[in-house]
């Protein structure tokens, strides 16, 4: 049977890997290697990586990053940020990327998640929805690491992935991000149903229980940030509470 | 030690032999190789890639990787002569193994996005996994992979744990599959995932992303290889 999977979601930036709290990155959490090598041993089933910087004259130095990443961690490696063209999207895969992900480019541009799941198939491309709820209740699609309102809902953008091929869908409430109070269940549950592919859930995980909480709106894997930072050991203590639920976990 | 923080790497048993082998990754477009090799590497065994068939001789056992659509990349390994060459490879007897598509590739024909031959090593076709309700295509994650049958790919394995990402999969009749398939998973319908006959093995997951349980079926492999 397929098991639901816990994924560690790290952002990165030039100073390392950092906290992230409504889209804005402050705390240096330390540096990016020694947080993969526990989490690869840790029982964690996928790492994705996301550069976070404010301009794309990382991208070397993130390339570097994900050749190292990939060398040490013989699990499914995802990586992000900056895929503004088909050559980047090749060249994180020739690092050692597994699957991209695509977020701005992709939903202005729908035409090339189309192009880089051509190319590189289906499976490598993760279309990453990005949702703030307005003051007045409705809820947008942000791009640009948040900074950039576009009129898309969440479910519709979902809809656009899924045309134009991407593998799997990852949905961020960037109002939960940081908050270390839950997911937004109900966004995940409307996200799921919208379309038939994999469905990762990603911000506002504080407590274990709130993973099982993920899973049960429905998403096929849960991520979390922040919160694997807090404590020593806290993948495997993450995932020793979902052995206890009733969903099937590696 | 690169797992320095793991403290029970008990399903990695040092090599004792002494006898020298190199795998080679058949290497024909895109596609991530490189965690194939680290791993490899890993395993304390040499590899290199290969791209022409010339550079066959230089090594002891062969992996077909493969990410992607069945149809460009059997265009592919056409367009550079490596289909024959592959063919040839199994005709001798020596060891391969496919991975992910590069199992599929082995199959007599696939209906992905049209109709494509395969390299016809394996008495398979390739199709879609059919659509059940609660049941997510592509097959993204980790599945557990019953043993149905003994193969020195399994070894001593029971049952292990990998991670998969595929939406079409193997489909064998029922007598070609008593022959080949040794390991099956269930996502909506039982799907063949290890299979193995005489010199030709394959795995549909990804063991070089499959943490300890992926590398010990490549090590499985590479002690295959080493007595070929």
């Amino acid at each position: 049977m397929l098991k639901r999977r816990m994924i560690v979601s790290l952002l990165w930036r030039k100073v390392g890997i950092v906290q992230s709290r409504g889209f804005s990155h402050t705390n240096v959490v330390g540096d990016p290697k020694v947080a993969i090598e526990c989490f690869n041993a840790w029982d964690a089933d996928e790492i994705i990586l996301l550069n976070v910087e404010r301009d794309d004259a990382s991208l070397s130095q993130f390339l570097n990053l994900t050749e190292y990443v990939s060398y040490h961690c013989f699990l499914p490696l995802t990586v992000g940020g900056w895929v503004t063209n088909l050559d980047r999207a090749r060249n994180l895969v020739r690092h050692g990327a597994d699957k991209i992900v695509i977020n701005t480019e992709g939903f202005r541009r729908p035409a090339f998640i189309r192009a880089v799941s051509d190319v590189l198939g289906a499976q490598a491309v993760v279309a990453s929805i990005d949702v703030r709820r307005e003051s007045h209740g409705s809820e947008r699609v942000y791009l640009d690491r948040g900074r950039q309102a576009t009129d898309i809902t969440p479910e519709k953008a979902a809809e656009i992935a899924a045309e134009n091929g991407a593998g799997e869908i990852y949905i961020t409430s960037i109002d939960r991000d940081g908050g270390l109070q839950g997911y937004d269940t109900d966004l995940i549950r409307r996200v799921v149903a919208a379309t038939d592919l994999p469905t990762i859930a990603s911000g506002g995980v504080g407590r274990w229980e709130q993973l099982e909480e993920g899973l049960r709106a429905g998403a096929d894997a849960v991520s979390a940030a922040n919160v694997f930072h807090f404590t020593e050991q806290s993948t495997r203590k993450a995932k020793t509470y979902l052995r206890g639920t009733d969903f099937p976990v590696r | 030690m690169r797992w320095a923080r793991d403290s029970s790497p008990i399903w990695f048993t040092e090599r004792t032999d002494s006898v020298r082998s190199m795998i080679g990754i058949v290497s024909y477009g895109v596609g991530n190789l490189r965690s194939l090799s680290n791993a490899l590497e890993w395993l304390g065994e040499s590899c290199r890639l290969v791209e022409r068939g010339e550079e066959f001789d230089a090594v002891t056992g062969l992996i077909l990787p493969g990410v992607g659509a069945f149809g460009p990349a059997m265009e592919q390994l056409k367009n550079s002569g490596l289909d024959r060459d592959v063919q040839a490879w199994v005709a001798r007897g020596r060891p391969l193994l496919g991975i992910c598509l590069g199992v599929q590739l082995l199959a007599r024909r696939s209906e992905e996005r049209g109709k494509h031959e395969g390299l016809a090593i394996v008495p398979a076709d390739v199709a879609l996994i059919p659509k059940r309700p609660g049941i997510r295509i592509p097959h993204m994650g980790w599945n557990t992979v019953t043993r149905v049958r003994d193969s020195v790919l399994w070894g001593d394995l029971r049952s292990i744990v990998c991670y998969h990402v595929h939406s079409y999969a193997l489909a064998f009749d029922e007598q070609a599959a008593s022959e080949w398939v040794i390991g099956t998973v269930e996502h909506g319908q039982r799907i063949p995932t290890m299979i193995h006959c005489g010199n030709v093995m394959g795995t549909q997951f990804h063991p070089e992303k499959s943490q300890r349980d992926g590398l010990a079926v490549l090590a499985n492999f590479l002690q295959f290889v080493r007595q070929c």
